[in-house]
Formats: structure tokens, C-alpha cells, sequence
């Protein structure tokens, strides 16, 4: 069965007689893809489940006030994005914790998180990711794993391009340097 | 270990996940499924916003302009204020000066006759001297050092 668009699903949402079950459909083609974009930034399961749900009950109740000003993947990626952030962040608060212990303990998870063996390369280019800079981290993911074209990625993060270029140039550097233990 | 790029641009859709991100994690069995049903549980609860934008941008710019204008009216009557004691400060200053007496304090004579008075204090005699050759230099408003230099 082909795919519905977005601009088909948006249509059925505000014009059709139930927009919940478009929205049904919306959350079925994109749970994955934001699940595991919220899941890189945060790493636990569980705590990756309470941020997916919170960004599909934002969609939800943003979606009648959406204007297509920039297409849907890239707003529902902007939401994803803040609230995995925002979830980080009321951590360290809750907890009383700086930033280095946040991925300290973002690290320890790795392990029970990841289906590789602690001494697999992934494992150790995960950790290396962790070292990263919160928004440096992000910007790699979306270039590395989704493929997001820098363009795209400048709307969901409100950076230029030309800054999400080098951030990504240095944060494929220091990847490197860690994997490589210079 | 990266993925060919399967982005196809100009589409709206989402470029395909990396394969190798969905066998990294673990994720539980049928958790996509479960998800999917958290969700339609928790928006049956939600109703959408359907209000337009404007709906809450308007108030926003309202509250803004409302402090905005109470912080100017508030500045203002300050300002107002501080000018308004200024003012009667000043005038105070000056009544005071009137009504005290200050300038007649300052009367030559009145100066004088406090000085016979210490004078007559030092020397014993208790009682106020007055001098009326003095008494005539102030009242003329003759200076004695000018009579003394011009004879």
C-alpha cells in the first residue's frame, strides 16, 4: 500500500470527519523515524517513550494552528528536538546536576541501551557522540543517521547553514580523534 | 557504517531512518504498536487547538502593552513627583528664611548688641551695654573703618 503524503494527511486532519484517525496515520508513519531521533538525544527507552509521547500530544494540539510555513517533518522534528532538550534539561535541574554528569550518566546507559558488545566499534562511536555538545550531538545525528539535508536541518534547529556545516565538520573531528584515542 | 542517502529531495516526507540506528537501540517487542495506542488514549483526553494564532498572540501583545504602558505611567508620576519636591524644597528653603527671622538675625544691630552682650558677659557686669555711638553708625549706616581712614 503506498504511503499517504503529508499534504494528503493534513487535508484529511483538517477537512475529514475524523481527524483523529488522520492523526492515526501521521503518528504511524513518523513514531519511528521521531522515536529514534528522541532516543539519540536521550538514550533510555523509557525515558525516549515519555518525550515521543509528549511531542505527538504537541503535534496533536498544534497541528489545526499549523500554516505549512515549512513542511511537516521539520516542525514535528523541531518539537521532537525541544522536548528531548527540555527533558534533558529538567533532569540536570531536578537532579542538581551538571552538564558533564548528565552524559556521564547518558553513558552508563549505553550498555544496557545499545545491542552491541562493549568493546564493538558502535559502542565506542556512541560514546564518542556523548562527548559531544548537546546541540553539536544533535546536528551530527540528523546529518549522520537521518540524512537531513542542511537546509532542513536550519529549520528545525533555527541555525544557519553555515554554522551547521562547521558544527557538524567539528564534531566529525572530534569523533574521530576519540575513536582513534589522540 | 553510515547508510547510502536515501533523502529525496523536494519531497515532504521524512528521509528513510539509518538501519543501522533501528538495530542499535533495543527497543521492546511491539512497542511501536503500543505506542501508537498510548497516543490515540492520551489525544481521545485532548482536544486540538483550534483557536486561530492570533487568539494567543493577541492577549500577549496586550499584557505586553499594558506593563509597558504601567511601567511609563508609573516612571512618570515619579518623575513628577521628584520634580514636585524639588520644587518644594526650595520653596521651603526660602520660606524658611523668611518666616525664621534668618535675615533680621542677620540685622548689623541685632549682631551688636549680641556682641555687648558676650562682652558683658567676659567682663562680669551681667547687663547690656548699649553703645550709643555705635548705635549711631548702624542706624546711618555709616562705616567706622571708612571715617577712620578718611581722617
Amino acid at each position: 500500500m503506498e504511503e499517504t503524503t503529508d499534504s494528503e494527511l493534513l487535508e484529511q486532519f483538517r477537512t475529514g470527519d475524523n481527524p483523529n484517525y488522520a492523526f492515526n496515520l501521521l503518528v504511524k508513519k513518523y513514531r519511528q523515524r521521531v522515536y529514534y531521533h528522541i532516543r539519540r538525544i536521550v538514550i533510555d527507552h523509557d525515558d525516549a517513550d515519555d518525550v515521543v509521547q509528549n511531542t505527538f500530544i504537541k503535534v496533536w494540539k498544534g497541528l489545526p494552528k499549523f500554516r505549512q510555513d515549512s513542511q511537516l517533518y521539520t516542525w514535528m522534528y523541531r518539537i521532537a528536538t525541544n522536548e528531548a532538550l527540555t527533558f534533558l534539561k529538567k533532569k540536570r535541574t531536578m537532579l542538581f546536576l551538571p552538564l558533564v554528569n548528565v552524559e556521564k550518566q547518558l553513558e552508563g546507559k549505553l550498555e544496557s541501551n545499545l545491542n552491541v558488545k562493549p568493546d564493538h566499534i558502535e559502542m565506542k562511536f556512541q560514546q564518542a557522540l556523548l562527548k559531544l555538545p548537546e546541540k553539536q550531538r544533535i546536528v551530527f545525528n540528523l546529518r549522520y543517521y537521518d540524512e537531513m539535508p542542511y537546509e532542513e536541518m536550519s529549520r528545525v534547529l533555527g541555525t544557519s547553514v553555515g554554522a551547521l556545516k562547521a558544527s557538524y565538520h567539528h564534531a566529525a573531528k572530534k569523533i574521530e580523534k576519540f575513536i582513534r584515542g589522540i | 557504517m553510515k547508510k547510502q542517502s536515501t533523502y529525496t529531495p523536494g519531497g515532504d516526507d521524512l528521509p528513510k531512518r539509518s538501519a543501522t540506528t533501528q538495530d542499535l537501540f533495543k527497543v521492546p517487542d511491539g512497542y511501536f504498536e503500543d505506542l501508537s495506542h498510548a497516543i490515540t488514549e492520551k489525544i481521545s483526553t485532548t482536544p486540538p487547538q483550534t483557536s486561530p494564532a492570533g487568539w494567543i498572540t493577541l492577549p500577549r501583545f496586550a499584557i505586553v502593552a499594558t506593563i509597558l504602558t504601567m511601567i511609563l505611567s508609573i516612571g512618570f508620576y515619579i518623575h513628577t513627583l521628584d520634580q514636585q519636591t524639588n520644587a518644594q524644597r526650595v520653596a521651603l528653603t526660602y520660606d524658611d528664611l523668611v518666616n525664621s527671622g534668618f535675615v533680621y538675625q542677620l540685622d548689623e544691630y541685632r549682631l551688636y548688641e549680641e556682641y555687648q552682650s558676650l562682652v558683658a558677659e567676659k567682663s562680669g557686669t551681667g547687663s547690656v551695654e548699649i553703645n550709643p555711638y555705635g548705635d549711631y553708625l548702624i542706624e546711618n549706616h555709616i562705616d567706622e573703618y571708612l571715617i577712620e581712614s578718611e581722617l
